[in-house]
Parts: C-alpha cells; sequence; structure tokens
C-alpha cells in the first residue's frame, strides 16, 4: 500500500480552473486575482507544489507592476519583488535534483531540466551582483510563466497528451574513467607522486560522482522507458511517498549505467589478455587492476549503498548468457558492446573474479556479527542465491554455455560458506534426471499439502499471541461511557450554542472534505 | 542516501513477503529455491527490524574508531579534509512542515572528523599483520582519496544482550490469581492477575500493556523507584519506545496485609523481595496500529527472534523479553542522569523549578519522564511545561501546555495524552513563524504556575501520606532548536523560568554550535547540571519524529478521556487539578466513519483567525476552502467579551473573519484542544448565510461552550488519518470512494512529464567546491 499525499484541490479540474484564469487571457485582471486568491488559499492548506508556488509569487509581483505602471511608485521594490521570485523559482527546481553528495552546477541541472539558461545567470546576478533591470526582469518573469505552462501545468493537468520533454543525452562516463585509470596508474607506479596527484585524484572522484547524479536526474527522463522488475517495489511500500520509489529507481537506473560502463573492457577488465594475470592464492582479478580500481570503487560503495548489489547482479547478467536480454539494455557510450566480450573466456573470469572480490571486500560473515552488520552478509547471501537460482540445473548439462567462470566463482562461495555445497551437488546434476512428470490430479494435493506445511510455523506464531482483534469491540473504551465526538447520545450533554450531533439517518461515511448532508 | 523511511519501506515490504514466503536455506527439495526477499535497499532480514544505520555510516564509523586518535601523517591534508557535513533530518523528507527554513528545529548539524581511510577499516576481517605487497599498493592509494563521511552517533546495537535476570518459574516467582484472590486484596482493580517475585537485583524486561502494583517490598522502573501501594500504574511498553525494565530493590514496605495473599505465596516469599501484581490493561492502544499503519503490531511479539520474547504471564497483552531483538532496545539510564536526578525527599531544593535543555534527540523527553515519575515520588502532584511543539509529552504537537500530574506515566507520550490545565495554540510544529507569541505563551504558562498552581493546596485523597502536599514543583522541557533564533528564544525562556536547577545535554554537536556568550551567566542560585545524550538506539532508524509526531495527533482523535471532567474544571481552572488522561481508543471507524457534530459558524463562534506564514493572504471568500480538512484549535478568551468581529447590523451574513487577524494574545486566552473540519457546507459558494461546519473532536462538548474562537494554523492532519483502515475499502479506496476519485489525496506521482510537481526539498549536506 502506497500513501498518497495531500493536494489542496479536490480534482485536477480545479487546477486547470485556475490555469484557465492565469493563461486564458494575459490582459484579465481580474481572473489573475481570481488565480491568486485561490493560490494563497491553497497555500494555506497544505505546502504547495513548487511550480505552484512560484506561479503565484510571479502573478503577485506581474499583478503588482501592471497595476502600479503609470504611478511613480519606486520601482526598486519591484525589481526586489521580481528578483527574489525569480531567485526562487530557479533554486526551488533545482536544488531537489542535487542528487549527488557533491554540488553539480546550476546551469548544468536547469539545462537538463530544459530551463532557460539567461534565467540561471539572472539568478546569479540578483543574488551577487547589481540588481538587474526592470525590463529585464519583467521579460524573466514572462518567461518562467510560459516556461511553467509548458513543463508544469500542462503535463499535469493532461498527462496523456504531454510531450516527451527532450533533454540532453547523459554525457558519456568513459573519459572519466580514462582518466581515472590513467592517473591512478601513475600513483601505483610512483608512490612518492602521491601526495602530489592527490588533489587530482580528488577532482577525478567527484567528477565521476557528478556523472552519477546527473544520470539520476537523467533517469527521470528515462523511468519511463525502462522495464523495471517491478515486483519488487508493488509490494508492501506501506510508508514514504512517490518521492522514495522515485529516488530509489533513479539512483538504481544511474548505478546501471555507472557498472554497465564499469564493466567495458577496460574498466575493471583489463583490455589486453596479458594483463589478466589472475592471483593465485585468492579467486580475485588481477592485483593491478584491484589496486587500481578499489579506491573509486570504495568511494561510490560509501556513497551509494545499493553499488556493490547492483555491480555483482550487473557482472552475473553478462556472465548467464540466458540472462532475458538485460544485456540489450547495455547499449553504452563506448561501443564496445558486451556481446563483443562474451565469446572471452578470461573476460568472464575476470568478472567473476570482480564478483569475489566484492564480497570480500563488502561482506564480512566471519567478523562483526555479533554487531549485527548483516547488511554486509546479506551480499553474499543474496549473490549466492542469484548464482544458484539462474543457472537452474543447467549446470550439469554441457550445452550452457561457457559456464566455467561462473562455476569457479559458485566452488569458492562453496568453500567459503559449506551450506551452499548441498544445493550446488545438486544444481551440478545433468538436467536429464528430471524427467518432467505428467500432470496428475495427486500433484495439487502434495501442493497444498506444502503450502500448508509452509504457513504452519506462521499460523503458530500468530496462534501465541493472543491480542485480541482489534476489530472487536474494546472493552475498556465502551466501559468508559462513550466516544466523544460520536453520535452515541448523552442525555446528560448540554450542547455548547451552535452545535449538534448529526443523526445518523443524515449522514454517512465519506472522506475528509467533503460535506455529506440529506 | 538511504532515508529511514527508505529502510523502514524495505523492512517492511520484506516483511509481508516473509509472511507469504517463508525463508529458508537452499535446500534439496527439487522446486527452484524460494528466492530470499530482497529489496531494492537491501536491508537485513529481520521482520521489521533494520540496519543500526545506514551502511556507510556503520563501514565509516568503525574506520573512525580504528582511526582516532588521527595520525600525524594525516594532520598534512587536515585543512582540506574538514568536512562539515550538514546531515539534514530524515524528517525532512517527510514532515512538510518542517522542511523549508534554515536553522529550523529540525536541522541537525554535524561536524565530521576527517575521514582517513585506513587498511583495518576496510577489511575488518583481514588480520592487521597481513602485509602482502597486494595489500598494501590497495591501501596507500586508497589513503589518496577523501571518503565523505556521514557522520550519526552509531546506533547501539546489542542484539542478545539479557535484558531480563528473572526467569519465571510458577509457584516459585510466579503465581496467577483469580479473580477472587484479587478481591480479597482489595485493590482498585478486581481482576484476575499474576503476581511476580522480583529478588532484589533481578530484573525483568516488558513488551505490551499492563497495569502494575507494587504490592510490597520496593523496585525501580526505569530508574524510578516505586512505593508499595494499592494504586495501579499503567504500563505502556511498544517496541517502537524503550522497554521498560523493572529492576528489584531491597525493601520491606507493603501496600496491603501479608495475610491477604493467598498461602502459596506467602509461604515462599522472602522478607526483601517485591511483589508486584500484573494486571492486564485493555485499552484497545493496539488499535492505533490499524490507524497508523507504522505503529501496527508493536505492542505483540514481531516473530522474529521471538524464541527470546515469552508470555509467562498468562494475561493477554503482556510479554517478558529475555534478550534484546533486533528491533527492540531497552530503556537506558546513563550515570549522568541518576546522578542529576533529585535524591531524596529529603533534599528538596528550594527553588523548584527544573529547566531541561539541550538539541534533539539527546533524550529530553525521556529524561524529563524520569524527572517527573521521580518527583512523584515525593510530591503529591508536579506540573509540567512542554515547550516543545513538534513532541509534547501530554498533548498533540503544535502547542504549549501547562500540565499537572499526578500519576507517574510509564510509555510514549501518545499513550498518556492528558488535558492540559492550560494551553495555547501555536498551530506549528516549531515556533518560527510566530516566536513572540510562542514567548508570551510560555511566559503565560509559567505565571499560571506561579499563581495558581504553585502553592495550591492538596486536596484530600489527592495526596498519600508521604507525598508533600505544600508544593507543586514545575519541569520545564524546552525545543531541540538550539541554534540561530532558537537559541535566541531558548534563552529567554531560560530567563523568564527562572530554574532552580538546569539539566544540560552536552553533546558534541552543542559544544561547536553554541557559542557560550549565548548562555545567560548563571545565576547563584540556579544548579546545572551536565547530561550526556542517551544512547541512539535502533528505535530512532525505525521511528522519526515524525512518525511519532503523526501517532500521537491520531491517538488523539481516537481516544476517550476518563474520568469526564466536571464542567466546572474550565470555568475555573483553580478549583481542581485532577488529572484527566486518556484511558482508551475507539478505533472501529476510521474518521472518515465517524458521524460529526454539526455546527452552525455563526451560532458556535466569534472569530476565525487563520496563522501561518502566508495566511494573512486568505480573502474570506476562500476562507471555507482552506476550513475543508484544516486541524483547529478551540480557543477562548478568559474574560468573555463580546464578539470581536461580528459588525452589528448586517446580521449574520457575514463570517466572523477578518483577514490577515492575529490570534488573541496568549495572556488573554486558551486553547482547550483540537478537532478537525472534517466538512464544510459553503466550499463552492459565496453565499455564507448558513455556514455549516462538520467538526471532528474528542475533547467533551462540555468544554467547549466556552470556546467561541477557532484558529487553523500550519499543521495538518497526517495523511493516515485521511485514509481508511476498514475492511470495506480494501482496495485502499476511502470511505466507498475508489482510489483515483477521492477528493484532496493523489496516489502515486502527479505525471511524469511535470518539472516542479513535488514540494520543495531541501538538503543541507551537499558538498560544495572546496570541501573535503
Amino acid at each position: 500500500m502506497r500513501l498518497p499525499r495531500r493536494v489542496p484541490w479536490a480534482s485536477l479540474a480545479e487546477l486547470d480552473q485556475v490555469c484557465a484564469w492565469i493563461y486564458t487571457d494575459e490582459h484579465d485582471l481580474d481572473a489573475k486575482v481570481l488565480a491568486i486568491n485561490r493560490l494563497s488559499a491553497w497555500k494555506a492548506i497544505t505546502p504547495l507544489p513548487h511550480a505552484l508556488e512560484s506561479t503565484l509569487a510571479l502573478l503577485v509581483t506581474i499583478q503588482q507592476d501592471k497595476s502600479t505602471q503609470g504611478s511613480s511608485l519606486n520601482h526598486l521594490s519591484l525589481r526586489h519583488g521580481y528578483a527574489a521570485t525569480i531567485i526562487r523559482l530557479v533554486n526551488g527546481l533545482v536544488d531537489p535534483l542535487q542528487l549527488g553528495a557533491y554540488a553539480r552546477s546550476i546551469a548544468s541541472i536547469a539545462a537538463q531540466l530544459g530551463l532557460p539558461a539567461w534565467l540561471v545567470e539572472l539568478r546569479h546576478a540578483a543574488t551577487h551582483e547589481d540588481l538587474p533591470s526592470i525590463e529585464l526582469l519583467r521579460e524573466a518573469a514572462q518567461q518562467s510563466m510560459g516556461w511553467l505552462l509548458q513543463n508544469y501545468f500542462l503535463p499535469t493537468i493532461n498527462p496523456a497528451s504531454a510531450p516527451q520533454r527532450q533533454t540532453p543525452p547523459l554525457r558519456p562516463l568513459w573519459p572519466f574513467l580514462k582518466q581515472y585509470k590513467t592517473i591512478l596508474k601513475t600513483v601505483t607506479r610512483d608512490a612518492s607522486l602521491r601526495t602530489r596527484y592527490k588533489q587530482e585524484v580528488n577532482a577525478i572522484i567527484r567528477d565521476i560522482e557528478r556523472w552519477i547524479a546527473e544520470a539520476k536526474v537523467a533517469a527521470n527522463v528515462a523511468v519511463g522507458e525502462i522495464d523495471w522488475d517491478t515486483g519488487e517495489r508493488t509490494t508492501g511500500q506501506a510508508r514514504g511517498g512517490d518521492r522514495d520509489d522515485n529516488m530509489a529507481l533513479r539512483e538504481k537506473w544511474a548505478l546501471e549505467q555507472f557498472c554497465d560502463a564499469l564493466l567495458e573492457k577496460g574498466g575493471l577488465v583489463p583490455v589486453s589478455k596479458r594483463k589478466r594475470v589472475f592471483p593465485e592464492d585468492k579467486f580475485w582479478p588481477p592485483q593491478l587492476s584491484v589496486s587500481l580500481w578499489t579506491p573509486l570503487l570504495k568511494h561510490v560503495q560509501v556513497l551509494h549503498a545499493d553499488f556493490a548489489y547492483t555491480l555483482c547482479t550487473r557482472i552475473l547478467s553478462i556472465l548467464f548468457p540466458n540472462e532475458p536480454s538485460k544485456t540489450a539494455s547495455i547499449q553504452n557510450d563506448v561501443g564496445v558492446t558486451a556481446a563483443a566480450a562474451k565469446t572471452d573466456s578470461s573476460y568472464d573470469m575476470c568478472l567473476a573474479r570482480w564478483v569475489m572480490w566484492s564480497l570480500d571486500t563488502w561482506s564480512n560473515p566471519g567478523s562483526n556479527f555479533a554487531r549485527g552488520e548483516e547488511t554486509d552478509i546479506n551480499l553474499g547471501r543474496d549473490i549466492a542465491v542469484l548464482l544458484l537460482q539462474a543457472p537452474g540445473h543447467r549446470l550439469g548439462d554441457t550445452c550452457a554455455k561457457d559456464s566455467k567462470a561462473i562455476k569457479a566463482l559458485l566452488q569458492v562461495m562453496c568453500s567459503q560458506n559449506p551450506a551452499y555445497t548441498i544445493a550446488v551437488d545438486f544444481l551440478e546434476k545433468p538436467s536429464s534426471q528430471f524427467v518432467p512428470s505428467e500432470w496428475t490430479d495427486s500433484d495439487i494435493t502434495t501442493m497444498t499439502d506444502r503450502l500448508t506445511q509452509l504457513l504452519s510455523p506462521t499460523t503458530r506464531a500468530a496462534g501465541g499471541t493472543s491480542i485480541p482483534e482489534s476489530a472487536s469491540a474494546p472493552t475498556a473504551t465502551s466501559a468508559a461511557g462513550g466516544r466523544s465526538g460520536t453520535m452515541e447520545a448523552d442525555a446528560s450533554d448540554n450542547l455548547p450554542d451552535g452545535w449538534r450531533r448529526v443523526e445518523a439517518t443524515d449522514w454517512k461515511p465519506c472522506p475528509i472534505g467533503v460535506f455529506h448532508r440529506v | 542516501m538511504i532515508s529511514a523511511i527508505a529502510a523502514r519501506k524495505a523492512a517492511q515490504q520484506r516483511q509481508e513477503q516473509q509472511e507469504t514466503t517463508p525463508q529458508r536455506l537452499p535446500s534439496l527439495s527439487p522446486p527452484p529455491l524460494s528466492p530470499p526477499p530482497r529489496s531494492p535497499k537491501r536491508k537485513p532480514s529481520a521482520q521489521r527490524s533494520k540496519p543500526p544505520s545506514k551502511r556507510q555510516k556503520n563501514d565509516i564509523n568503525q574506520k573512525q574508531n580504528a582511526s582516532s586518535p588521527p595520525t600525524p601523517k594525516s594532520d598534512v591534508f587536515r585543512a582540506q579534509d574538514d568536512v562539515i557535513i550538514i546531515e539534514s533530518d530524515d524528517d525532512d523528507d517527510v514532515e512538510p512542515i518542517s522542511q523549508n527554513l534554515s536553522g529550523d528545529s529540525d536541522i541537525e548539524m554535524l561536524s565530521a572528523p576527517p575521514a582517513h581511510p585506513v587498511k583495518r577499516a576496510w577489511s575488518p576481517s583481514r588480520p592487521l599483520d597481513d602485509s602482502s605487497d597486494e595489500d598494501d599498493t590497495t591501501v596507500d592509494v586508497s589513503e589518496l582519496i577523501d571518503i565523505p563521511v556521514r557522520l550519526s552517533r552509531l546506533p547501539d546495537t546489542n542484539i542478545g544482550v539479557t535484558l531480563s535476570t528473572f526467569v519465571p518459574v510458577p509457584s516459585q516467582n510466579i503465581y496467577y490469581l483469580s479473580t477472587s484472590d484479587v478481591a480479597k486484596m482489595g485493590l482498585q482493580l478486581e481482576e484476575k492477575g499474576t503476581v511476580v517475585v522480583l529478588e532484589p537485583g533481578q530484573k525483568l524486561c516488558i513488551l505490551g500493556t499492563c497495569r502494575l502494583t507494587l504490592l510490597k517490598g520496593a523496585f525501580a522502573i526505569n530508574g524510578t523507584m516505586l512505593r508499595p501501594s494499592t494504586k495501579s500504574h499503567n504500563v505502556f511498553a511498544p517496541r517502537s519506545s524503550p522497554l521498560p525494565i523493572l529492576e528489584g530493590r531491597a525493601g520491606s514496605k507493603v501496600a496491603i496485609d501479608a495475610s491477604l495473599l493467598p498461602h502459596v505465596i506467602q509461604a515462599h516469599v522472602q522478607p526483601q523481595s517485591a511483589l508486584v501484581l500484573l494486571q492486564e490493561l485493555r485499552s484497545n492502544v493496539e488499535g492505533l496500529g490499524r490507524v497508523c499503519r507504522i505503529f501496527d503490531g508493536v505492542y505483540e511479539l514481531s516473530g522474529w527472534q521471538d524464541e527470546w520474547i515469552s508470555a509467562p504471564f498468562q494475561l493477554d497483552g503482556i510479554y517478558l523479553v529475555k534478550k534484546q531483538t533486533r528491533d527492540t532496545a531497552p530503556f537506558i539510564l546513563p550515570p549522568t542522569w541518576s546522578k542529576a536526578l533529585p535524591p531524596s525527599p529529603s533534599s528538596l531544593p528550594n527553588n523548584p523549578i527544573y529547566l531541561i535543555k539541550g538539541p534533539k534527540k539527546c533524550g529530553k523527553s525521556s529524561f524529563a519522564r524520569t524527572l517527573l515519575n521521580t518527583l512523584l515520588s515525593s510530591y503529591a502532584r508536579v506540573a509540567y511545561i512542554d515547550c516543545d511543539l513538534g513532541q509534547s509529552e501530554f498533548t498533540p504537537g503544535g502547542m504549549v501546555t501547562l500540565n499537572v500530574i499526578s500519576h507517574s506515566t510509564f510509555g510514549p507520550p501518545y499513550t498518556h495524552l492528558t488535558v492540559p490545565l492550560r494551553a495555547h495554540f501555536v498551530g506549528a510544529t516549531t515556533p518560527r513563524s510566530t516566536p513572540s507569541w510562542y514567548l508570551d505563551a510560555v511566559r503565560d504558562l509559567v505565571e499560571v504556575w506561579r499563581v495558581d498552581v504553585q502553592h495550591a493546596p492538596v486536596g484530600e485523597g489527592e495526596c498519600d501520606d508521604e507525598g508533600i502536599g505544600e508544593t507543586t514543583p514545575l519541569i520545564v522541557n524546552t525545543m531541540g532548536w538550539v541554534k540561530g533564533l532558537g537559541a535566541d528564544l531558548m534563552q529567554k525562556i531560560e530567563e523568564m523560568v527562572e530554574p532552580g536547577q538546569i539539566f544540560e545535554f552536552q553533546t558534541d554537536e552543542s559544544v561547536s554550535s553554541m557559542p557560550s556568550l549565548h548562555s545567560p551567566p548563571p545565576r547563584d542560585t540556579t544548579n546545572v547540571h551536565i547530561l550526556e545524550p542517551a544512547p541512539l538506539s535502533i528505535l530512532s532508524t525505525n521511528y522519526t519524529p515524525a512518525d511519532h509526531r503523526t501517532i500521537s495527533l491520531l491517538s488523539y482523535f481516537y481516544a476517550t478521556f476518563s474520568p469526564p471532567a466536571p464542567p466546572s474544571r474550565f470555568t475555573d481552572v483553580n478549583q481542581t487539578f485532577e488529572q484527566v488522561t486518556a484511558c482508551g481508543w475507539d478505533t472501529t471507524h476510521p474518521l472518515c466513519a465517524i458521524p460529526p457534530y454539526e455546527v452552525d459558524i455563526h451560532a458556535a463562534f466569534d472569530q476565525i483567525v487563520l496563522t501561518g506564514a502566508g495566511s494573512e493572504d486568505v480573502v474570506p471568500e476562500e476562507l471555507g476552502r482552506v476550513l475543508n480538512g484544516a486541524l483547529i484549535g478551540f480557543v477562548k478568551l478568559d474574560h468573555h467579551q463580546h464578539p470581536l468581529s461580528s459588525p452589528e447590523g448586517t446580521g449574520d451574513k457575514i463570517l466572523p473573519y477578518i483577514q490577515g487577524q492575529a490570534p488573541p494574545p496568549p495572556s488573554e486566552s486558551s486553547c482547550i484542544g483540537l478537532g478537525l473540519v472534517r466538512g464544510v457546507s459553503f466550499v463552492n459558494s459565496s453565499d455564507c448565510s448558513s455556514a455549516v461546519l462538520h467538526i471532528l473532536t474528542p475533547i467533551p462538548l462540555t468544554h467547549l461552550s466556552s470556546a467561541r474562537i477557532i484558529v487553523k494554523g500550519e499543521m495538518e492532519l497526517p495523511i493516515w488519518g485521511m485514509l481508511d483502515f476498514s475492511s470495506a475499502s480494501d482496495a485502499g479506496g476511502v470511505a466507498g470512494v475508489e482510489k483515483g476519485n477521492v477528493p484532496y489525496l493523489q496516489w502515486g506521482r502527479a505525471s511524469d512529464g511535470a518539472i516542479g510537481a513535488e514540494r520543495r526539498r531541501v538538503r543541507r549536506n551537499l558538498m560544495r567546491r572546496g570541501q573535503a
């Protein structure tokens, strides 16, 4: 169950009405007054969407300007009014999209939103420089009103007809990754350069972080196009508004984009096969790669709790050939497609080793167990489940695509956690052992039995709690002499002037805000 | 970043999945392995439990532990590494009211020490002396990078720590009494019960609700010593709050004649042990979980680690918690707190005014409650002024209140809502819009205490023989807004209260953010106690202040107050101080299905006032719209005056509303309680000749006759209060209206293409260039 949010209008028709008052006739000042009054009232009911709040501020300022034109009113106050309005408009639109840990420039976010660049400049001038001229400010207000109509009112009132906004495509990530690699190589080769390059390392890592933030904003647009596995999200979201869902989706999308770029050859996996020299003592990627990428990966993980999981799942989706079209969405900037890499067994092996590295790095079942750091333990478990589920009983089949990498990974994981061994042994049997049997009526009985069995612990737990059904009439309250505010008649009550109890026959339950009387 | 709400969401989701999909280890059964439920946020699998904090916080905190004190080497980059992170409260994402002002009380400012990743921190399992080349390389490069730090005090998870040393053995230290057994003892409530024998030092941690009567001996509950008495105490111990711990102390006093006890008990009990009678408390407080699902099932077993929670009492709704589970935390009395509490009745200070101050989330309210309970063992009554608009102790938020309390309170605020002696309606959860009005309100309450309460004689029967009847001490709890304007307000409150004892919470934040020039020079007569902040527990991750505000407000509207106060109470406040506290909750119907009162505005009210930023722009034609669905305060004038605003001669056609009018000053008025305008008859018409409101309020109507002013502030009814939890509306509609057509509510995202369709959101933890 997802919580709704409160809006000041009973239906969108009321918003449509306000929109008509504002935009139908620019010179109809009376209609503008109606709109101002209505928006002011709405604002007193519940905090308004930012676009509406800005609309109100713009309207009031424009109205003031128009009604005083010709008079000798001090224009400074008008300019202040306009300036504050524009500043708040731009800030309010941009601030929610500062989605990363590091501030992005307002201009870059505004560009992603399609907000005119000169409004952003005006914001800056009005805040820090000379107060802009009245002429410029009037023009800005007009443009802002137009922008709000196109970008807020029309899409909100009529979602279907809204044209998909054109936003600049996401910048490619690979130049950043390349630069990162270059710097890190320098530093790892010559430790004495560390101090000198510290600034640069940090700068590039921040740029990468900003790229992720940018991808999150871009996800706003892309969300509609992407095939989200909605099964995860639609169940049981009893709390939070759409805001959280929205953020989670954006974050997920952005991290996936990021991981996909990382997993290109030349990223986590060196391009040259010669460099794919695997350490012998553990199932880890080449030593050089590890030292190159560790700082970045850890940095990202600190800021994005889901990164480790996303990275592992993206790797697994590459390793599993039959994974339905997941790789299809990797149509990336670099052009080296993952498909081309598929035939490359050492590439697969390297990726599998990165999974192991992730588990070793971010999942520490041994230590800290007592302190309940199971968030990390989950990573191992989740990955194991993915691993075991995805190949199914294909593992034993020879026809499966080169599953060496998967098998090797499974083996290592089993050696660390013997609990998995049973499952793997089972999976490795050739699938011929499982002959699909004919469906018989007795199968349903078996299924019912299993269901009962599964449900039994739950019911036992529920039976143990003997809290009375909350629906049943509470004894305490009925003993307390009836609840005030209800229709229970209490003869001794002398009602204050003007108060009366609604008769049950005159009234029926209805949503809050609806006045019902027969 | 994961907000707490997301974490909870995830956990909840997982829980629901778990209910349908039992979780198992991979097994040999031929069907596909049952997938462990996985949430997008990947939180632990504990039902209804959440990780101690955001993952990254964990990592970082360890790292800091590991790397402190900073090595000399780290100082080289210190200037660059000083990250000031302003972490906005989770609250800000959730609660629109507290969203948008700098210096807001809900903003937490934390300064993070420099972060220097140290090898140990990243892989704690690896032995320290493992110095293979590979590791060295990795670590050295890591040190180049400033990992941003999100620092918070790490919730202290002590899962598995023993909370109850008491091990129930029937007929040895636990006895089940029938109704007739209890009746013989001559107690208030003649109902079946269970007697628990606590030896000195033994601890008993409980979950659920119960009535508790100390028959003999002594024990401490949440650090407060109780004396034997035939009076019972209501204990509310949901998982959403720290669980109370009963600890046996040596004592031999008795409340009832030992010979009245059943013989089995008489035969076994040692002279030093405490006899506690537990009885069922049927208040239906659990029903609030239906109303607001965040608090669903908090009084029950969670199903998780329930081998640590048992029900040995044979009573409904009360459990014994043996060990700390993942989603519970016990009440802990830090040493500085117990030292600061007034030790014994004999050494009570002359100036009985106690002021508690400190930043939010450090335990002000918990301490205040403990102090209150402690003082109640010495005084018959204790006055309590709550200046914290966000989380009031005895009323829903949005008011400053003066309560006179005579019963100890054990439970979260929403379980002991009490009709205040005097209150003022601010209408917002922070005083930032009306700071001077707020100060006037506090001043008035302090004045009322001084004049009417402090030396009022205690009536007969109100006082046990041991209570000091002569004085009624005053506890002043303050808000957590201790910066900027908040600091100014705090200082003024302190000056007007003239406390004899100040309890000040000392946190890292307060040291850095509260320069000493702000605090007034302590007066000679003032005793300042420095307290340590309460240990953060898992609860602060699971429940935000906004959640507590929500449940408090909803609890108010569903509550039944008892005993019904005599009508005279409000006409002459000095007559009686009888405590009127909510005794039950009727959650049979959701708010949308409770028949309201029908109120004729012209006949019932003399004045309608709107407060809050921007409210002065509401024109009379739009008033109906604004009142519809609004939360209002009923305000009465101390001396009934002629209607201020209804002009004679024009008849009753005009609403008693003057645009921009301020609420009556606190010195001349008070707030009786809150109401919800659930319907307005004139929303779409400018003809207000018959203006009728449909109002819901839990206040006994007799109190309302003098309240002829209604005030609407910035506070709103929580969304949960607008929903319909009754079974008829499983599909999510409200009162028979389908989900998409419910007025004033919107499900799902506004629209894909619309920009700016969300409420403004403030980020204060962005790192700028040059930071970090």
